[in-house]
């Protein structure tokens, strides 16, 4: 069953169409990327799951129903910004927004509990946020949002502006909690991060999907006949092997070269038939774009300052 | 709701800024409008001068009873008399005691009576507010000694000195009372409203700007539902906050609030105030965005509104010494006062009811409104 099935949801501002017709369907346990540059719809997309905003055409299923007050208390929506109370310390924080759930007494406080553990605070439990590194803040973010065990959690950013160590203890709690059963909604601008957690994304851009699928197959999708990388004997470059007629893009990283031929090769064995220095070449094969890549392909390089 | 009303004000009680402004206000109230209206109304003489006095009746040494039972059965009567023979504009209903020259408390079978600072030594009569009823006793010069009639028909008509053998004058002692108690009371009051009026919309505007206020609405919660919340919350905040402001002022500043029944009058009617105060401010967040500026508008009218509150109260009263009282009896603007100040004074006073009820109703319809601007915002207002 679907923990969210949305279609073709639309949605404008003030004459502007700022969702054009978004559909997208989260299975359970699924770890699901949003990817999108700046002003591109994403956060507008979210609160619309979240009930947040109201206003906007389409339809939007929550675990096989339509929304209503029961399905919500089934998402933890992670926002971007720290909503937590900074007069209260941290074990506060997570019972006081457990008990907007109608959770109480044992139960809240062993769910409590468990959200702490679940993000490294329990130790610092008694602390109030103010004393808190940013790292700290955004783990207690995330535990006032799972502390009613929710089916979906929707995590808006929540790695934004902090240390590697809390960044990676968020995702490797993000995937204990898809391991227990959680279907998982997750915001990035970090591409490593959600090719490291994420099973499926979608990319959106100008208010619509304009990717979509598991990240395996939209690799493979993006998988040019015309881009090749390989390692080179040190000292040798790409003009020495192939013919300059043939290259049409070179773009160096620290390893290897990729380049881009004028013309598609279906299989490396073409290619090689006109590398005219075979010594040079130490390897060479199909170049497998990463989700940036892909992203900046799709979505274009041009700035977004103009977006919110 | 109850739940959210109950979450909410755990959380009130527990903002620093809130425990600082529970601790900070009734200190600066004291210290500074204390001062303020003791300089700006006379209050350092505020000797007033009172005597305690035991009724007897001839057959019934449990005279106070008769007194009241007197009162009770007769006050029709009494109200037709007592109209007919005061010439003062204030007449039974709608007198204060703050207005009268004097005024009677009863507790535990003693009447005390208290001569208030304006009473002019000139006049001839005593008048004395005993719930809503006012009669008029003869003074020889402040109140040394005095008779009156338990037959108070009688007594009233003859305004006469041959009634000693109805009463004895057992002791005459000064109760210190401040002239500025009345504006400092209200001062207090208002201020407690205003305070609250900010502290609300400064908890929606960090709410909102924290995003926790989104927490409340993916919980499930409408955004009424917690507007209400907050501002039931605060009102229940401010009213710990006024008891312990009026505690501090009985126990360290000697202020005399009157009896219980005063106090939960005045509690009852601060509540209902800053209810409907509150809410109102609800109404303001929902329309003005820029929730910042907003509480700095509210800090800046509360500004010329106090200058205005105390320019008219100043003109009032000269008004009534210029014996212009006429003038200002047809206001309804000086009813609705009159109904709030009275409210607070006379806890028996009918006006209690009045007066609450007309807030009361204020409230509900500015809720309702509230509920319509908050369907009309949508969830989307948070963002």
């Amino acid at each position: 069953m679907s923990v969210l099935k949305t279609v073709d949801v639309l949605k404008s501002y003030q004459g502007n169409m700022v969702l054009h017709g978004v559909s997208l369907t989260v299975e359970e346990k699924e770890i699901y990327g949003l990817l999108g540059p700046n002003g591109a719809g994403k956060s507008t997309f979210l609160n619309i799951i979240v009930n947040l905003i109201t206003d906007y055409a389409g339809f939007v299923e929550l675990f096989g129903r339509d929304a209503s007050k029961e399905s919500l208390n089934n998402i933890g929506f992670v926002p971007q910004d720290l909503a937590i109370y900074e007069d209260l310390s941290a074990q506060q924080n997570v019972r006081f927004f457990g008990s907007l759930y109608k959770l109480k007494g044992d139960e809240l406080e062993k769910r409590c509990e468990e959200a702490l553990k679940m993000v490294g605070l329990w130790e610092h439990r008694k602390r109030k946020p103010a004393e808190f590194s940013g790292g700290m803040k955004r783990r207690l973010n995330i535990a006032c949002s799972i502390v009613h065990n929710p089916r979906l959690i929707i995590l808006d950013e929540p790695t934004v502006g902090i240390d590697p160590q809390s960044r990676n203890y968020i995702l490797e709690s993000i995937k204990t909690l898809n391991n227990q059963g959680a279907a998982i909604i997750y915001t990035s601008h970090y591409m490593e991060e959600v090719e490291a957690i994420c099973s499926k994304v979608a990319i959106i851009d100008a208010g619509r999907i304009v990717e979509n699928g598991t990240i395996s197959r939209i690799k493979e999708k993006h998988q040019k006949n015309n881009c090749y990388e390989c390692v080179l004997e040190r000292g040798k470059s790409v003009h020495d092997i192939f013919p300059e007629e043939l290259i049409a893009d070179i773009a160096v990283t620290d390893s290897k070269t990729v380049v881009n031929f004028t013309r598609d090769f279906a299989l490396i064995e073409d290619v090689m038939a006109l590398v005219t220095d075979k010594k040079a070449l130490v390897s060479i094969g199909k170049h497998r774009p990463n989700l940036e890549d892909i992203f900046l392909t799709i979505t274009g390089k041009a700035l977004r300052d103009g977006d919110s | 709701m109850l739940r959210l009303i109950r979450i909410s004000f755990s959380l009130s009680i527990r903002e620093v800024r809130n425990i600082a402004f529970m601790l900070i206000l009734p200190l600066l109230l004291t210290l500074i409008l204390g001062i303020a209206l003791a300089t700006v109304f006379d209050s350092e003489n505020d000797n007033a001068m009172a005597a305690s006095v035991w009724f007897y009746y001839i057959e019934d040494s449990d005279s106070g009873d008769r007194l009241r039972d007197f009162l009770e059965e007769y006050h029709h009567r009494l109200n037709m008399v007592m109209t007919h023979e005061a010439d003062r504009d204030t007449a039974i209903d709608g007198v204060s005691r703050r207005d009268a020259d004097a005024y009677l408390i009863y507790a535990d079978g003693v009447i005390t009576i208290y001569q208030n600072e304006h009473a002019s030594q000139s006049t001839r009569w005593l008048e004395i507010v005993f719930g809503n009823y006012m009669m008029r006793v003869g003074i020889i010069d402040e109140i040394v000694e005095y008779s009156a009639n338990i037959d108070l028909l009688l007594f009233i008509r003859d305004m006469g000195m041959d009634l000693g053998s109805y009463v004895e004058l057992l002791q005459i002692e000064t109760i210190r009372q401040p002239d500025a108690i009345g504006y400092y009371a209200i001062a207090m009051i208002t201020l407690t409203s205003v305070y609250s009026m900010v502290v609300l919309i400064l908890s929606l505007s960090a709410e909102r700007r924290r995003g926790t206020m989104k927490r409340y609405l993916l919980a499930g919660k409408t955004l009424f539902s917690f507007l209400f919340s907050k501002s039931v919350s605060i009102t229940l905040t401010l009213l710990s906050k006024l008891t312990f402001i009026m505690l501090f002022n009985t126990f360290v500043y000697r202020v005399e609030f009157g009896g219980f029944g005063t106090w939960v009058t005045v509690l009852v009617v601060t509540v209902v105030f800053t209810f409907a105060v509150t809410q109102f401010a609800s109404i303001l967040c929902l329309v003005f965005k820029n929730l910042t500026a907003l509480v700095v508008a509210v800090n800046v009218a509360f500004i010329p509104t106090v200058l205005f509150l105390g320019g008219a109260y100043l003109g009032y009263h000269m008004l009534i010494d210029m014996g212009m009282g006429d003038i200002i009896v047809f206001s309804p603007v000086y009813h609705l006062n009159r109904g709030f100040f009275d409210a607070i004074y006379l806890n028996s006073h009918d006006y209690i009811r009045q007066f609450t009820l007309i807030v009361a109703a204020a409230a509900a319809f500015i809720v309702a409104v509230n509920f319509i601007l908050s369907k009309w915002r949508g969830n989307s207002w948070v963002q």
